[in-house]
C-alpha cells in the first residue's frame, strides 16, 4: 500500500531530507563540549554573563537584568516586574526556574550545560545560551 | 437537473466552486483548532499539521491559487479565534513558503501527493524558524533545526498518506 502511494522520486526527496537532518544534527551536536560561559541576550542586545561554575539566580525583566542571589536561597519580591524570567545557574546546568510567558517553553526546556545549546524564550525574546569563552576569537580567526 | 443514471447532476457553477472552497476553508480552520486542543509534544513548533490534509487536497484538486487562498483564510481565522498575531504570522511564513515548494514539487511531476505533503512539511517548518530568528534577532534558534526537519518530514509524510486515501475516496466531482 506504502509503494502505491509513495513514487521514487519521494524516497530520493525523503533519503536527501534525512542525510541532511543528520549532517545538521550532527553539526549541531558539535557545536561543543560541557563548560563556558552563560550569555544572556534580549531582543538579539547581550545583556549579561555569567560563568556557568557560579551558582546563581539571575531575574531579568522586560529589558535587562534586574538583580541576581545565590542559587538556592528564596527570595520574596515585594512585586514581580512584568515580563519576567528567572534563569537559575546551577551545578554547572542553566535552567529557566520561572517566567510569566504565556507559553512556558522557557520553564518547561530541560537544563542546558554545553557551549552551543541554549533555551529561547519567545514571547520575552530572551536567549539563554552557552558559548566557550574562547568563542569570539575563533570567529576572528575565522574572519582573518 | 437529472442526469442519465437519474441522480442529480451538478453544473461546475462559480458559486458551487466557491461554496466547495468554503467549506474546506472552513474544515481546514476546525482541523487547526482540534490541533491547537492537542497537548504540545514538549518541542517548540512541532506540531501535526492536519490542516495540510485539506491544503494538499484543494492544491491538488482546485488550483494552487485556491490552496493558498483557503489556507490564507485559515491562518487569518486561528488567528483572530485562538492562535494570536505572533502565531498568525509564524503560520502564514511557514505557509507560504511551503505552498509555493508543494505547488513546485506539484509540477515536476515525478513527486506522489505523499511526498509532496513531505516537503511541504519541512518548508513550513523552515518558514517558522526563519521568521522565529528574524524576531528574535539571533541565529541561535537554528540548534532546533535538526528536531523541525525530521519533524517536519514525519508529520508531512503522515498528512500526505491520509491526504492520498481521502483524496482517492472523494467524488469525482467535488
Amino acid at each position: 500500500m506504502i509503494l502505491k502511494v509513495f513514487k521514487k522520486a519521494d524516497l530520493i526527496l525523503l533519503a536527501a531530507l534525512i542525510v541532511c537532518g543528520i549532517i545538521a544534527s550532527v553539526a549541531v551536536a558539535h557545536t561543543g563540549a560541557d563548560g563556558g560561559e552563560v550569555c544572556l541576550s534580549k531582543s538579539g542586545r547581550e545583556i549579561g554573563r555569567y560563568s556557568l561554575d557560579e551558582d546563581i539566580n539571575i531575574l531579568v525583566n522586560k529589558t535587562a537584568v534586574e538583580m541576581t542571589w545565590p542559587a538556592g536561597q528564596e527570595i520574596a519580591f515585594e512585586e514581580a516586574p512584568e515580563d519576567y524570567n528567572i534563569v537559575t545557574i546551577r551545578g554547572g546546568k542553566v535552567s529557566v526556574e520561572s517566567a510569566d510567558c504565556r507559553s512556558q517553553v522557557c520553564v518547561d526546556h530541560r537544563p542546558v550545560s554545553r557551549s552551543g545549546e541554549s533555551i529561547i524564550c519567545l514571547p520575552h525574546k530572551l536567549v539563554v545560551e552557552i558559548v566557550s569563552p574562547d568563542k569570539a576569537r575563533d570567529y576572528d580567526t575565522l574572519a582573518q | 437537473m437529472k442526469d442519465g443514471n437519474g441522480k442529480t447532476a451538478y453544473r461546475n457553477t462559480p458559486a458551487r466552486r466557491v461554496a466547495t472552497l468554503a467549506l474546506l476553508a472552513a474544515l481546514a480552520l476546525i482541523f487547526s483548532y482540534v490541533e491547537s486542543l492537542l497537548p504540545s509534544p514538549g518541542l517548540p513548533g512541532v506540531k501535526l499539521g492536519i490542516a495540510n490534509i485539506v491544503v494538499v487536497i484543494v492544491l491538488y484538486r482546485f488550483s494552487a491559487a485556491e490552496a493558498a487562498g483557503v489556507n490564507a483564510l485559515r491562518i487569518a481565522l486561528a488567528g483572530f479565534l485562538f492562535t494570536g498575531l505572533f502565531g498568525a504570522l509564524y503560520s502564514a511564513a511557514g505557509a507560504a513558503l511551503s505552498l509555493a515548494g508543494m505547488v513546485l514539487l506539484k509540477k515536476t511531476g515525478h513527486f506522489s501527493m505523499a511526498g509532496v505533503s513531505m516537503a511541504g512539511g519541512v518548508l513550513h517548518n523552515l518558514g517558522q524558524l526563519a521568521v522565529a530568528a528574524i524576531l528574535i534577532e539571533d541565529l541561535q534558534i537554528f540548534y532546533y533545526f535538526p528536531i523541525l526537519l525530521f519533524s517536519g518530514i514525519a508529520c508531512g509524510i503522515l498528512t500526505g498518506i491520509i491526504a492520498t486515501l481521502v483524496e482517492r475516496k472523494l467524488p469525482k466531482n467535488l
